[in-house]
């Protein structure tokens, strides 16, 4: 059982993240906070795997409250969801001891493959944000890119690596082409990746096509 | 009394009342019967002289001794002894005074004059009288007679002397009386009692001519007088015009004389003050407002000093009590040498200037405090939008985001099915779509004010901007910042943080420059941020410049916390902004957004 606690202050938010665990995980436990109080009276009276913590919380805001759970519970990895882009927030959050920061628009894939990574004890940054907060914090934040990729922008990734086209890709899929470009478009940006040739070097590398 | 300063001109007594006065210069003879004939003469004319300063020497001959002389003149002059002793007068005897070794020697007779004169007037007397007598010369002996009187003549001439020569008619020859006459300006007989005068005709004429100027001189003084007075009544009454017009106009006005003293006001003055011209001559510093009574004076005494026009604003009481703000100016009249005859002074009220002022200095304060007051507002207001933008718009959007992207993935499991697929094209781009919102979205709640800014601090806002700006404009922003945030006032954050800004807009309009350096820096209570760019620099004008609303408001946002800004060119290239403000100060103006 995999216990998580999701602190958020907007219920939107909170039942988007619980249903991205329920498809994942059969044996799932989610507590729910909107607010610094009654997160620290979940955090002091359970223990949790892991904490989902958005920075912006009415009252003390999600930074401090991050400082706050690290100080009562340094082990419990905390991964910090938020709407802000801004790459300062990130390296605020990790240098307070968060595990992982994450886009909330993000969410699904690449929360996931945040999560799995956490669990099992490491950090986590999207790969766009990696090489930035290895010159920031000098410490390794490199992720497996392609962990966040969604099974059909991987499928996407391998037959762009293999030389086809977008159209050919749209064709094989049944997809419109416009479809495809978007996945494309995904896969370079949650990668970090360019040009065809370095997504086709990425693939052969990872083993990712045959 | 005569003193040695008059001139040689005046005329002195002689003592001898048929002669009356004589000019300086006179060398004139007597002619005597008796010895009684010769003292008539001599003692007054002696007595006249001790009694005018002057020095006296009577060199006495036959039938006369010196004893005789000194008993007779002690008769005349109570005091003789005493004049003796101060040596006012000598009398010696002709044997003395004539002759050297018993033979005459004319030449050092004369000396002997010229000496005794040059004497009596550097000792300080008036002047030199003196009297001979040559009865006791052989008259068969007369050769150089004539030259000798001739050269006593030349020694007194425009000289302060006057010599008196005697001669015994009883042993004189006839031919002479004439002799002697013509050398003498004048001759005075004395026979039994009886005066008797001749006057030769340059003496007649000298006198003539003496009358003559001393009528000339009265004449001149007359006139000269009555001149005087005619200019005088004329200067009254342009005075009393004059007097008249300043009365009679609307303005106070004033004199003074040279030392400061006030010697008139106006009817204005008189007026305005409601005191009366007794009470404002007695103390016309009872009008001025206490407060610039010392300011005031110090400056009119400068003023005064110097000589120079004086010009002052002061408070002055009004009859009824209310002081007024009046512009004064007092200047110095000058006579013909340049000195100052008089100060004349005018005021003028200002009161309503100084109003208007005031008003302008008041309005002034409450444009800046309502400029303060809307920018505070301003930057409250962009917050609470950019918040709401966020929070509300943007974790809405992100909820919805979730759930298409869930979605999708759903309907990818499905595969295979082409109304399956339409239907996953169509949610892809819907996904798309909220994702573009809410970049969007971000873009706008972060122009309106970052979020980094209130959540992380200034520091981490500078970078944030820092690096936005690159990627809008191309030019690279380095920015260096403490390492841990500072704990700065949101007003300060906000002020720095939009000077910030501001100067980067300048920069991508004006600067032309390829880098910018920035710096956050906290010392000794104070903040300062500098930030450098490598373009073609600000120039002075540009600085100057009142039009420049950007420079002024980031002007109007350092002075409000108490601090500064300074715009520079670099000597290399490029612009220096250097603003610095107090690191905790809060103004009463503006409120602090929450």
């Amino acid at each position: 059982v995999i216990r998580v606690l999701i602190i958020d202050d907007h219920e939107i938010v909170r039942r988007g993240l619980k249903e991205i665990f329920d498809d994942e995980f059969s044996e799932l436990e989610t507590g729910e906070a909107q607010d610094s109080r009654a997160a620290l009276e979940l955090i002091t009276t359970q223990d949790w795997h892991i904490v989902l913590l958005d920075i912006n919380l009415p009252g003390r805001n999600g930074l401090e409250l991050l400082s706050e759970i690290k100080r009562l519970r340094p082990r419990t990895p905390v991964l910090m969801v938020s709407a802000y882009p801004e790459e300062e927030f990130a390296i605020r959050s990790l240098k307070l001891g968060a595990s992982a920061y994450l886009n909330k628009g993000r969410a699904s894939d690449e929360l996931l493959a945040a999560v799995k990574k956490v669990l099992s004890g490491g950090r986590y940054v999207t790969a766009s944000l990696a090489e930035k907060l290895a010159e920031a914090l000098g410490g390794d934040f490199q992720a497996t890119p392609h962990d966040a990729l969604s099974s059909r922008e991987l499928q996407v990734l391998g037959m762009i690596a293999i030389g086809k086209t977008i159209k050919e890709v749209a064709a094989d899929l049944s997809l419109s082409e416009k479809t495809v470009s978007t996945y494309r478009a995904r896969i370079s940006k949650k990668m970090g990746l360019a040009s065809n040739v370095e997504i086709a070097r990425y693939a052969l590398q990872h083993g990712l096509v045959d | 009394m005569m003193t040695t300063e008059l001139p040689t001109s005046a005329l002195r007594p002689t003592g001898i009342s048929v002669v009356g006065d004589l000019p300086w210069g006179t060398h004139f003879c007597h002619f005597y019967e008796t010895k009684q004939d010769l003292l008539d003469t001599l003692v007054p004319f002696f007595k006249a002289g001790l009694e005018h300063n002057e020095f006296c020497l009577w060199v006495v001959s036959q039938p006369l001794t010196v004893e005789e002389a000194k008993r007779a003149l002690g008769r005349a002059v109570a005091d003789l002894d005493r004049q003796l002793q101060e040596g006012n007068l000598e009398i010696h005897s002709h044997a003395e005074w004539y002759l050297q070794d018993g033979r005459r020697d004319p030449r050092r007779t004369l000396q002997g004059w010229r000496e005794k004169h040059d004497q009596a007037l550097a000792k300080g007397y008036a002047g030199f009288r003196a009297s001979g007598d040559t009865a006791w010369i052989q008259h068969d002996h007369w050769p150089g007679f004539h030259e000798y009187e001739k050269e006593v003549s030349a020694l007194v001439a425009d000289q302060r002397g006057i010599i008196l020569c005697t001669y015994p008619l009883t042993t004189i020859p006839a031919a002479q009386i004439f002799d002697v006459t013509r050398v003498h300006q004048m001759v005075v007989a004395r026979r039994h009692g009886r005066w008797e005068m001749l006057e030769t005709p340059e003496l007649k004429q000298a006198k003539a001519e003496i009358r003559r100027l001393n009528e000339e001189l009265e004449q001149k003084v007359e006139a000269r007088t009555r001149e005087l007075v005619t200019a005088y009544e004329a200067l009254k009454q342009a005075e009393d015009r004059i007097r008249l017009v300043i009365d009679t106009i609307p303005t106070m006005a004033w004199s003074l004389r040279p030392d400061g003293v006030l010697d008139f006001v106006n009817q204005r003055w008189l007026d305005y003050t409601g005191l009366s011209f007794a009470e404002a001559m007695a103390d016309p510093k009872r009008i001025m407002h206490p407060e610039d009574l010392s300011k005031t004076t110090q400056k009119w005494l400068l003023n005064m000093a110097a000589g120079e026009p004086h010009e002052d604003e002061m408070r002055l009481r009004r009859a009824d009590g209310e002081y007024r703000w009046f512009l004064i100016r007092t200047v110095p009249l000058l006579d013909q040498q340049g000195n100052i005859a008089k100060w004349y002074g005018t005021c003028t009220e200002i009161e309503d200037r100084k109003d208007a002022e005031q008003k302008l200095r008041d309005s002034g304060e409450q444009l800046r405090a309502l400029t303060a007051r809307l920018e505070s507002l301003r930057e409250e207001e962009r917050m609470r939008i950019s918040r709401e933008i966020h929070d509300e718009l943007g974790q809405r959007l992100t909820g919805l985001r979730m759930d298409l992207l869930r979605a999708e993935r759903k309907l990818e499991e499905l595969q295979g099915s082409p109304a399956v697929n339409s239907l996953l094209d169509t949610l892809v781009s819907a996904t798309e779509l909220a994702d573009g919102l809410t970049a969007a979205i971000q873009e706008i709640a972060a122009d309106l004010r970052p979020g980094v800014l209130d959540k992380l601090g200034l520091g981490a806002a500078l970078h944030y901007e820092g690096r936005r700006f690159l990627e809008r404009s191309g030019i690279s922003c380095e920015v260096r910042s403490p390492e841990t945030e500072p704990s700065l006032s949101a007003e300060v954050s906000t002020a720095l943080f939009r000077i910030f800004q501001e100067c980067l807009t300048n920069i991508v309009r004006h600067a032309r420059a390829s880098r910018v350096e920035a710096a956050l820096k906290l010392e000794d209570g104070w903040v300062t941020l500098r930030v450098q760019d490598n373009g073609r620099g600000i120039t002075q004008a540009e600085v100057a410049n009142a039009e420049s609303l950007g420079l002024l408001g980031m002007k109007e946002r350092t002075a409000l916390l108490g601090g500064e800004i300074v715009f520079q060119r670099d000597p290399q290239a490029g612009t220096i902004v250097t603003a610095r403000v107090p690191q905790t100060r809060t103004t009463p103006q503006t409120k602090a957004p929450p």
